[in-house]
Parts: structure tokens; C-alpha cells; sequence
């Protein structure tokens, strides 16, 4: 399990006047206690929720209220630790996972404490699992379950700071693509594989504008 | 001076319009790109949409055409700007934009080019399919997709190299912009028609379903929805079904989060489960849920944007 300490660093924040660390203060504030915003916000996170950890649910065979039931939970707890209402529930900014995880095994126990740090761990990952999936729907050579498990699992520990869904969308992830693509040799089919290498493009073509994103900043401060 | 200066305009509005009908990830770079170098969005928390919703709809070409568009009216306009300042302003603090960086060093170019261009084989690969293109079909599309990333990185290079660091279009950027986009999506379009040939109907009729096959793919995950992942043949059914209960924008493309569920739920009988039509349903509102918080978020905010403090 990884720890908050090694969540991914966002651009250096410049440093900002009293006064803008004021408003931003308001601005947070907002955030946090907007009785309207808040209501869309715990939607959000309750449906992001079902996807996410759908396969804690199948694994339990849990009811609609007991899925419900975990769903408000989280997306309370997340909602509670958080004032960024634009990410999801894989970056929780004020709470560690493992304090996360705690909340979790208070409330529902130990075996979905740990199928749910599991889940947890690897939710970027399986992020990009899913991109990869839902794009080679066509190929007649469907990933299985496992397979998608296996591929996420890799590609996590493929990656020096855990993968959040926000970072990978604006192309701020980390991962060691060739190892990913060497492991993945040992389970996926040619055309799994193939797909795999395209992404792994896209992954090293997001790298390389973020080193230029860092090389811009220097050269002009 | 100023004609050259709108010289230079003009020519990046060309490019720049060739590169808004893409669908890619530069496109969704340059929006970014844009919105961190705007403070005042930058510090409301408010991104040119929101970062999720963006990678859902990544493939709704209507929407990226709006954001690289916005994208680039600030370059263009900062063109005009600095053009007449003469110089880039004074004391300001300003970064090279990445596509600068990249593009003025040709082997972070080419190697750059290189993984951009087998990145598209898994975004477009449905696509290939479901027309039937051949293998020169693809390379040539595969071709003006590289040609215009690489048109676009040299744009806002030469652009940057001009002083541009600004905002505020003028009437005169603006007409010009406008002008331009139009005949550049013209030149696209022939281009494709090129490509295409016979079958650029398809194509046309594709792109434009996208942003309900985005939705509907989703469900082809057994790990995330173990009970139910759709087959190619249905997404195809499913996609199409639900563009037809979808409001279409003038330009022909539906319109996201418009399924009238009412009328494709009676439709979908047969085509999916029970269980699955309620999946996309749920599919349906969380990206409901995304776009809400994001309206949301910017109603709530709104009172205290006068009272952001400058600089």
C-alpha cells in the first residue's frame, strides 16, 4: 500500500499573496459547505463508487442497500476529507489510504477492508485497463476479468507514485512501460498486446510533454 | 508591421483550425495548457471542463473542436497582442508552451511524432474496423493526423517565438479566426473525403456518434461490470440506437447526455439484457453526475470571481 506522502506531485504551486490565499480560503470554504454543490458532488462520488468497486460488490454478493449503503459511506468520507470536487475518489487530499482503509474495516470489516484497499491500490491502474478495453471492444479477443485484474496490477507497481484518474487524463502519470509491456507478454494474446503497446505510446507521449512542460518552465522562468 | 503581424495570425488560425477537429490528446493538452495559464481559472478551481468528463467525451468531436478553438484564440490573440506592444511585455514571467520545447528540438520531435502516431492505433482502431479501411486508408489517415499535431506544435512554436503571451481577441483576430477556421475545416474535409472515398458517409456518421459509443464501450470491462460486458456487435447496436434518441447539434453530431431514455429503453429490448440497459443508465448518470458538479461548482463560485484579488 502506498502512503500520501508519495501522492503525486502536482506543477509547483508559485507562492501567492495574502490576499489570493485569502480569496482561495473563500473559495475552498464554498466548496466545502454549498448545500447544492455538495448534493452533486456526493452523486458523483456515490456512482463513481459503484464503478470503481464494482468487483468488491460481485466479490461480497452484495444487496442494492448494502451497495448503497457503501457508496454513501465512501463518498461521505471522501467528501469530508476533500475540497477538490473535480477529481474523483482515488486522490483523497486530507486523508491517507490507510486512514481510509481504516474507516472502511471500522465499518464493514475486515475481508472488505482488504479486498478494498486492494481495489484501492490499484484504481488508477485499472483506469487505464478500462481505456485499453473499452477501445478494443471490436477485436473479438476480450479481456477477462482476470486478465484486466492482472494488467492493472502490473502496471501499478510499474509506476514510482500511485495513478490517479486525474493525473492520467492530463498526462501527468508515471509508468515504466517497457516492463509493463515484457510482463504482459506472459498472459495477453498478440492482439491484447498490441493494444497495450499503443497505449504504452500514448503513456511515453504524455511523458515526454511533461518533461517539455518542465524544460518550458525552466528555460523562461 | 501589423499586416505581418496578421500575417502570422492568419497562418496560425490555418493550422491551428486543422487541428480542432481533432481528436486527440493534444487537443486535450493545448485546453489544459491554456487553462493553467489563465490565473484567474486557474485559481476559481475551474478547468475548461472537467478533467474526467474531458477523457469521457475525448472522442466527441464537437466538444474538442470548442476547447482547442479556445485553446488557440489565446495564442492567436496573445500574437496580435504582443505584435502590437512590438515586444513581449515587460517583466512578465511567462513559460515556453511544451509544444515549443518539443518542436524545436527535432529529435524530441521525431521521437515525440513517433509514439503520438502508434498512440492513434488504439484510439482509432474501432474505427478502422467497423468502416473496413484498408492498410493504405489507415496510414493515410494516420498520416494527416501526425501532419496536423505536428502542424500545431510548430504553430504555437513559431507563435511563441513572436512574444505571444496574452488574451483579450480583438474584432479583427476574431473575423480573422472565424474566416480561417472555416476554410481550414473545408481542406479537412476534402482531405478526408480523399481518405474516405466511398465510405466517408460511414466515417462522417461514426465521428458523429461518438460521444454515445464512448458511454456504451465502457460496458465492455468484465472486471468492472463482471455481470454484463457488451460485445462489439452490440455496442455498434447499442451506439447507434442511442444516437438516434439523441438531440443532434446543427453540425450533425449528437449531442451527449441527450439519450431520450424513454423511447431507446423500448428500443433496446432485445438488443441487451435488463441488467445491462440498467447499467448504461447508471453509465449515463454518473456522466450526468460529472457535467452537474462542474455547473455546480461554477454557479456556487460565481459571487467571488469579482473579488479575486489581481496578480
Amino acid at each position: 500500500m502506498r502512503t500520501a506522502a508519495t501522492v503525486t506531485p502536482k506543477p509547483a504551486t508559485p507562492v501567492v499573496s495574502p490576499e489570493m490565499a485569502a480569496w482561495r480560503a473563500a473559495v475552498d470554504n464554498v466548496k466545502r459547505t454549498d448545500p447544492q454543490l455538495k448534493a452533486v458532488r456526493l452523486q458523483r462520488l456515490g456512482l463513481d463508487t459503484r464503478e470503481d468497486y464494482g468487483p468488491l460488490f460481485k466479490q461480497f454478493g452484495w444487496s442494492q442497500e448494502q451497495i448503497e449503503n457503501f457508496t454513501r459511506f465512501l463518498a461521505d468520507l471522501t467528501l469530508r476529507a476533500r475540497s477538490q470536487p473535480d477529481v474523483g475518489i482515488d486522490d483523497p487530499a486530507g486523508m491517507t489510504p490507510e486512514q481510509i482503509v481504516a474507516s472502511v474495516q471500522t465499518q464493514f470489516g475486515d475481508d472488505v477492508a482488504t479486498r478494498f484497499a486492494s481495489l484501492q491500490d490499484t484504481i488508477g491502474a485499472r483506469f487505464i485497463v478500462n481505456q485499453i478495453v473499452a477501445q478494443t471492444y471490436y477485436t473479438g479477443e476480450s479481456f477477462t476479468a482476470e486478465q484486466e485484474s492482472q494488467l492493472a496490477r502490473i502496471i501499478a507497481d510499474a509506476s514510482a507514485q500511485p495513478l490517479v484518474k486525474h493525473d492520467i487524463i492530463n498526462g501527468y502519470s508515471k509508468t515504466d512501460w517497457a516492463r509493463v509491456l515484457t510482463q504482459a507478454e506472459s498472459f495477453l494474446s498478440p492482439a491484447q498486446l498490441a493494444a497495450l503497446r499503443s497505449r504504452a505510446a500514448q503513456g511515453r507521449a504524455d511523458e515526454q510533454w511533461q518533461s517539455a512542460r518542465a524544460a518550458g518552465s525552466a528555460s523562461n522562468p | 508591421m501589423k499586416t505581418k503581424l496578421l500575417v502570422l495570425l492568419a497562418t496560425t488560425i490555418v493550422v491551428a483550425t486543422a487541428v480542432a477537429v481533432r481528436v486527440n490528446a493534444r487537443a486535450r493538452r493545448a485546453a489544459s495548457e491554456a487553462a493553467a495559464d489563465a490565473a484567474e481559472t486557474a485559481a476559481l478551481g475551474v478547468k475548461i471542463g472537467d478533467v474526467e468528463d474531458r477523457l469521457r467525451a475525448a472522442q466527441a468531436a464537437h466538444s474538442e473542436l470548442e476547447k482547442k478553438i479556445a485553446a488557440l484564440q489565446t495564442a492567436a490573440t496573445a500574437a496580435e497582442h504582443a505584435g502590437s506592444a512590438g515586444q513581449k511585455p515587460s517583466g512578465a514571467k511567462r513559460s515556453l508552451n511544451p509544444a515549443t520545447v518539443i518542436a524545436n528540438n527535432p529529435e524530441k520531435l521525431a521521437a515525440y511524432l513517433k509514439d503520438f502516431r502508434e498512440s492513434l492505433y488504439l484510439k482509432y482502431g474501432a474505427m478502422f474496423h467497423a468502416l473496413g479501411l484498408s492498410p493504405e486508408q489507415i496510414e493515410k489517415f494516420l498520416d494527416l493526423k501526425v501532419w496536423t499535431e505536428q502542424h500545431d506544435m510548430d504553430v504555437i512554436a513559431v507563435a511563441e517565438t513572436k512574444g505571444i503571451d496574452s488574451r483579450n481577441p480583438s474584432p479583427e483576430a476574431m473575423a480573422a479566426f472565424k474566416t480561417m477556421q472555416r476554410e481550414e475545416a473545408a481542406t479537412i474535409k476534402q482531405r478526408e473525403a480523399d481518405i474516405f472515398g466511398p465510405l466517408i458517409d460511414q466515417y462522417r456518421g461514426y465521428v458523429q456518434a461518438e460521444s454515445v459509443r464512448t458511454l456504451v464501450r465502457r460496458l465492455s470491462s468484465s472486471e468492472a461490470y463482471p455481470e454484463t460486458p457488451l460485445t462489439a456487435a452490440q455496442v455498434e447496436r447499442v451506439t447507434q440506437i442511442l444516437a438516434d434518441n439523441s438531440r443532434r447539434s446543427s453540425g450533425g453530431s449528437v449531442v451527449r447526455l441527450t439519450v431520450n431514455w424513454a423511447n431507446a429503453g423500448a428500443q433496446l429490448e432485445g438488443v441487451v439484457s435488463a441488467g445491462q440497459l440498467a447499467l448504461l443508465q447508471q453509465v449515463h448518470r454518473q456522466m450526468e453526475a460529472v457535467q452537474s458538479s462542474q455547473q455546480e461548482l461554477n454557479r456556487a463560485l460565481a459571487p467571488l470571481k469579482s473579488s479575486m484579488p489581481k496578480g
